[in-house]
């Protein structure tokens, strides 16, 4: 008997096992691969005060806002508003002639 | 000339003249003068009249004061006035406590007169506090709009430091400072003109005079409330604009 022969049934014999390894590792493998790819859950992120001011260029606003705040200006104009009415109410009183002839 | 084209031209001017007297606003006009009432003939009658005419003057008195101590600001001649208002009170009862107390008949009509000439409550009293106020009323409006003028200025220097156009924006809120500064000269003037008017006590000279300054001081009044919606017309401008900035 040439020793090659004799070798092949031990070459079969470990090539078979090495495929049933494999198999019995492919689900933990799986899981490890998927696990690897899966997106990251509640991730916080941590910028620095000013950042924004500093990367964003002012052409870079997004449509419909304004570059600079004006919220309160609105509500300040309201305020002046009410006062307005009230200095036409005062205005208005002073055109008023004496109700009264005799004095 | 014909006479119809006399007749024509006649006509045009008295419906100019129509029309000017018409253009003059209701402020503007001194309106008509007091007709002092006669006294009744029975003293007792006089003493009566008299008593209403003070209490009704003593009430028109409280009502001004009110309107002066609710102004929520003050153009300077607060006070002033609020302690004419005092010394009318106090005149008025004294004089009141006289006529009760007289039994002259000569006398008792002079005194009653004098309820009227001595004090024009409704005639000046009254009108001036309403310009007082009418002062105060828009020195506050200028303080709130001034305030809101300091923060538009700050808001345009800010778009202006991030490289935006501020121009338009700029030109509203300079003329805003004008108008303001106008609207205080003007109401200022109205408040100080008229505060220190004292009752005419019959001269007709005064009484003339008088209400004329009480007219301009309506004039003055109604030039700064104008002066005030000009500034309130350019805020909104500017406001406007910035929140529409492109860059330059």
């Amino acid at each position: 008997m040439e020793p090659s022969r004799a070798l092949r049934p031990l070459g079969v014999a470990a090539a078979a096992a090495v495929l049933l390894t494999g198999a019995a590792c492919n689900g933990p493998l799986a899981k490890r691969a998927a696990n690897t790819h899966a997106p990251a859950t509640a991730v916080t992120t941590v910028v620095p005060a000013g950042a924004a001011s500093t990367t964003a260029p002012p052409t870079a606003q997004p449509s419909g806002t304004a570059p600079v705040r004006t919220d309160d200006l609105d509500a300040g104009l309201q305020q002046a508003d009410t006062q307005l009415s009230q200095t036409g109410g005062a205005v208005s009183d002073a055109d008023q002639n004496p109700q009264q002839n005799s004095d | 000339m014909t006479f119809t084209t006399r007749f024509k031209a006649g006509a045009a001017a008295i419906v100019a003249a129509g029309a000017l007297a018409v253009a003059v606003p209701a402020y503007a006009q001194t309106g008509p003068s007091p007709t002092d009432p006669p006294a009744p003939t029975r003293l007792t009658d006089l003493k009566a009249r008299a008593d209403q005419a003070v209490k009704d003057r003593l009430t028109q008195i409280d009502a001004l004061t009110g309107r002066l101590n609710g102004a929520g600001a003050d153009c300077g001649q607060n006070a002033d006035v609020t302690g004419q208002l005092a010394n009318d009170r106090t005149g008025l009862q004294q004089l009141d406590a006289t006529i009760q107390a007289e039994s002259d008949g000569k006398k008792a009509v002079a005194e009653y007169r004098q309820i009227f000439t001595d004090f024009r409550i409704y005639w000046l009293q009254t009108p001036k506090t309403h310009e007082v106020v009418g002062c105060d009323r828009e020195r506050k409006a200028d303080t709130t709009l001034s305030a809101l003028k300091q923060k538009i200025q700050s808001r345009v220097d800010e778009a202006k430091a991030k490289g935006y156009d501020v121009s338009a924006a700029q030109a509203a809120v300079d003329d805003m400072g004008a108008k303001l500064t106008d609207a205080t000269t003007r109401a200022d003037h109205a408040s100080s003109l008229v505060a220190d008017l004292r009752p005419d006590k019959g001269d007709n000279s005064v009484l003339t005079s008088n209400l004329a300054a009480l007219s301009t001081g309506r004039q003055d009044l109604h030039a700064g409330l104008t002066d005030l919606q000009g500034a309130r017309h350019d805020a909104r401008t500017a406001i406007d604009d910035l929140k529409s900035l492109h860059k330059g």
